[in-house]
């Protein structure tokens, strides 16, 4: 008997809803979700090839302890009573011995856990509480926030008249969602779309501007000259609710379109075009991406200076603008809501001070290594660490022969990755598809993912997990409290429904998801109720937060655009090309995916993907092997010609142990706000390889 | 009811060329390919990559010498009878989407239309798991 059960995919973030199929308990096939209001009833190629991704040879089947030297990668079995014993008597013996901010614990993917994880680090007293987000999304909502003082606001999709695109190939990104990309486009809603390569989504758009990549500052700050010199712009919301405008006007005219035209490769009529159509064809949204603007060395000041275009134009929350709560939302407990303990200094505060003025309750561990290599800015011996991943971080073999120099690593995570090589201690994770979760869907509505199928091995949720080892460290140190992690999963899920008004029972009832009881209606110029959550009480084209650090960190208060071809360090005679590393691709999702063979066979790995014009130049043809070498390393990989890109710029994909992008960025290469790294924007040079041997 | 596919809809997701190989092969089976063939198609400073399939049209079937290909009825989806093929390679000469595969034995292989899905009521896979209707039932 083959059973239909409602549960996710949790292989890449947003947690689509699916139908899987069972048989005999075993998983035969994933479809998107019918009879559910968010889902087309489609799904991405990641997720229809989830048997392999449940039954992959790399799972971890049970908790396993070292026995070979660390990073050799040989562990035996071990049951789950000793890997608690032995994670509470070393992290407890490590925060005798150094503090608990010697202790970092760590979140990467899956995500869902988050909050449990930093009620634990909050317990321990541990001001480490780490995350992915140390390169991914947070410099872009901490962009937000320096100009709006809030959260992200969405484009309000219904709505719109025009919507502009920043950066975000949607039909790659989030397959699932191109059914509302073209229904946008099926109203007549005019897209404008801002992306250095001619993709599939750019293709579909009315008006293409294809920028250099890291210029998105100085196109931004173009757009907003033309439409203040042609008085385009909301003169009475930017008198009324915008700080530092007269500043902000005169700085702008550095960028006349003939002069950004230059800077960027965007023709200056077409700047102009985008300009007069997002500012006269509202209501207008624009549509944020998680990464691709901050991984640039100068990625905040440029997101602001995109974010800054919305108020500019009077589109700040309003209807078919970016609103701050476009349709209904019940409220719930967990998700941001735990406060990270601050009690004392944590990691990165004083480089980056301004992502702790904007608390996002995490530390940024950009310089994780040096923290434990050069115990900066004091010793780090112990990481509880949660899909920790090194491939994530700039240079990542320095961060992998980091973590064998760790007093105590465990590392709880789904398949045996080359970051758990140097773990004392290996837990198994479960898939979602092997547990039960509530999940908050957008509009105030609920849904509830089932367990289709028993654990892989002994595999177990992450919550569960960590509400273990909570527990067993409470035995030996009383002091350590926090009612939530005591009460047991059931109750965590009611806990986190709980100011919905909603119990788990009525939920699980509903398995096409149900609406919050307790609902807050949708709501629009909330500023005429309340000043902006930022110094000034204004939206702050001048940040009054970044300014307190222009003479020790050397930050602007304008959101001012520093070309990344201007850095004095690298020879450009020698690397003479632009590197833009890890672009979306619809069947990969970072290093995890590799693994699986359907998806990995569909093209060759690492694929350097380059314009023909320059394969000519550089003496390489399709489907040679290359060399690839940056100031920071070299890796080889397989020609493939794209016209998709222009001349002078080099794509590659990231995270594949057989030549990883990421060891092409420089470790130091980093944005001096965020701390993120320069991914989308570096050098190189291609030459066939073996030349040189 | 026919498969049809829209190249210009198809924005070269690989999510039909995926299911197709999740919906017929094992998990451990890790060589095993798709019956549908991605391509790449290109415009001026465009290119794009989209995953055709077999639209059941029949030109294998009538161009077939050993008559291994034929007309089901039920659905009307042509399929091939592996014994009797020879390997001869005719049917993927005159095949316009290019979706006809030998395996190492030297049999032609080629989209079978989810007929296991279509007696149990459902769509090919490649059609369900479309997010775009690119892939689509007609």
């Amino acid at each position: 008997m083959t059973k239909i059960i409602k549960t996710t995919c949790s292989t890449c973030g947003p947690c689509c809803e699916v139908d899987a199929y069972v048989k005999d308990g075993k998983l035969i096939g994933v479809e998107g979700a019918r009879n559910t209001p968010m889902q087309t009833g489609g799904l991405c190629a990641k997720g229809v090839a989830a048997a392999q991704y449940v039954y992959n040879k790399d799972r971890i089947l049970y908790p396993m302890k070292r026995i070979g030297e660390k990073g050799e990668g040989r562990f035996e079995r071990i049951s789950w009573d000793e890997a608690y014993d032995m994670i509470a008597d070393n992290l407890l013996r490590i925060r005798r011995e150094y503090g608990g901010r010697s202790a970092v614990f760590y979140a990467g993917y899956s995500k869902w856990y988050r909050p449990a994880l930093l009620r634990l680090s909050n317990a321990f007293g541990s001001p480490n509480f780490c995350t992915e987000s140390s390169t991914c999304f947070q410099a872009a909502a901490l962009a937000w926030r320096l100009v709006y003082g809030n959260m992200i606001c969405r484009p309000d999709l219904k709505n719109v008249k025009t919507l502009l695109i920043w950066s975000s190939n949607l039909y790659h990104t989030n397959t699932p969602m191109s059914k509302m990309y073209q229904g946008l486009k099926e109203r007549g809603v005019k897209v404008i779309d801002v992306d250095p390569r001619h993709t599939v989504t750019a293709h579909d758009a009315d008006i293409h501007l294809q920028l250099i990549p890291g210029t998105d500052g100085a196109l931004a700050l173009s757009m907003a000259q033309v439409i203040i010199e042609e008085e385009l712009y909301d003169r009475d919301f930017v008198d009324k609710y915008v700080y530092g405008f007269e500043e902000y006007r005169e700085y702008v005219q550095e960028f006349v379109p003939e002069k950004a035209e230059k800077i960027t490769g965007v023709l200056a009529d077409k700047i102009r075009l985008a300009a007069r159509t997002y500012a006269g064809g509202g209501p207008a949204g624009l549509m944020f991406s998680a990464s691709p603007i901050v991984h640039h060395i100068n990625g905040v000041q440029n997101y602001r200076a995109v974010f800054s275009l919305i108020a500019l134009t009077g589109n700040y929350d309003i209807e078919g603008g970016n609103r701050t709560q476009p349709g209904p939302a019940s409220p719930v407990n967990e998700f941001g809501k735990i406060r990270r303990f601050d009690g004392e200094e944590a990691l990165g505060q004083k480089e980056f001070p301004v992502w702790f003025d904007l608390s996002c309750d995490e530390a940024q561990c950009i310089n994780l290594a040096d923290s434990i290599l050069e115990e900066k800015p004091y010793p780090v011996k112990a990481l509880f660490a949660m899909g920790l991943n090194h491939r994530m971080w700039p240079q990542p073999e320095y961060l992998k022969e980091a973590l064998k120099k760790l007093d105590f690593y465990v590392n709880t995570e789904i398949f045996m990755s080359e970051s758990s090589y140097a773990a004392d201690l290996v837990l198994p994770a479960c898939t979602s598809y092997e547990r039960e979760q509530v999940h908050v869907g957008g509009g105030g509505r609920f849904f509830f993912s089932n367990q289709a199928i028993q654990p892989v091995g002994e595999g177990k949720n992450d919550i569960e997990i960590i509400m273990d080892v909570f527990k067993r460290m409470k035995l030996q140190d009383h002091t350590l409290e926090d009612e939530i992690l005591e009460g047991g999963y059931e109750a965590y899920m009611e806990h986190i429904l709980e100011p919905s008004g909603l119990t788990l029972e009525e939920l699980k009832s509903h398995p096409e998801g149900t609406s919050g009881k307790n609902l807050i209606l949708p709501q629009v110029r909330t500023y005429e109720k309340e000043p902006f959550h930022t110094p000034s009480g204004k939206v702050e084209f001048k940040s009054l937060v970044l300014e307190r650090y222009r003479d020790s960190h050397g930050y602007d208060g304008l959101p001012v655009y520093r070309d990344f071809r201007e850095d004095p360090a690298v020879d450009r005679k020698e690397y003479p090309l632009i590197l833009n590393t890890g672009s979306r691709k619809p069947q990969l999702f970072h290093s995890r995916l590799y693994r699986m063979s359907w998806l990995k066979n569909i093209e060759a790995v690492p694929l350097v993907e380059i314009h023909p014009e320059d394969a000519e130049r550089y003496g390489v043809k399709e489907g040679d092997t290359v060399k690839v070498a940056s100031p920071a390393g070299e890796i080889q990989g397989t020609i493939a010609y794209n016209i998709q890109g222009q001349p002078g710029i080099v794509y590659i994909y990231h995270g594949n142990a057989q030549g990883d992008a990421n060891e092409l960025i420089g470790r130091d290469y980093l944005d001096p706000i965020s701390g993120f790294p320069g991914f989308k924007g570096y050098f190189c040079r291609i030459e066939k390889a073996g030349k040189d041997v | 009811m026919k498969i049809r596919f829209d190249k210009e809809k198809c924005v070269g997701c690989y999510a039909c060329y995926t299911a197709c190989i999740a919906e017929h092969h094992s998990h451990e089976e890790e060589d095993a390919h798709s019956r549908r063939a991605i391509r790449t198609v290109t415009e001026e400073a465009f290119q794009k990559n989209i995953c055709e399939g077999c639209v059941h049209c029949g030109l294998c079937m009538e161009a077939c010498p050993s008559k291994a290909i034929y007309r089901e009825e039920t659905y009307g989806l042509i399929l091939a009878d592996q014994e009797k093929c020879t390997g001869c390679g005719v049917c993927q000469e005159v095949c316009p989407n290019k979706v006809i595969h030998f395996n190492k034995d030297g049999k032609m292989e080629k989209c079978d239309g989810c007929i296991e899905r279509r007696r149990e009521g459902r769509e090919p896979a490649c059609v369900r798991v479309c997010c775009i209707g690119a892939v689509s039932m007609e």
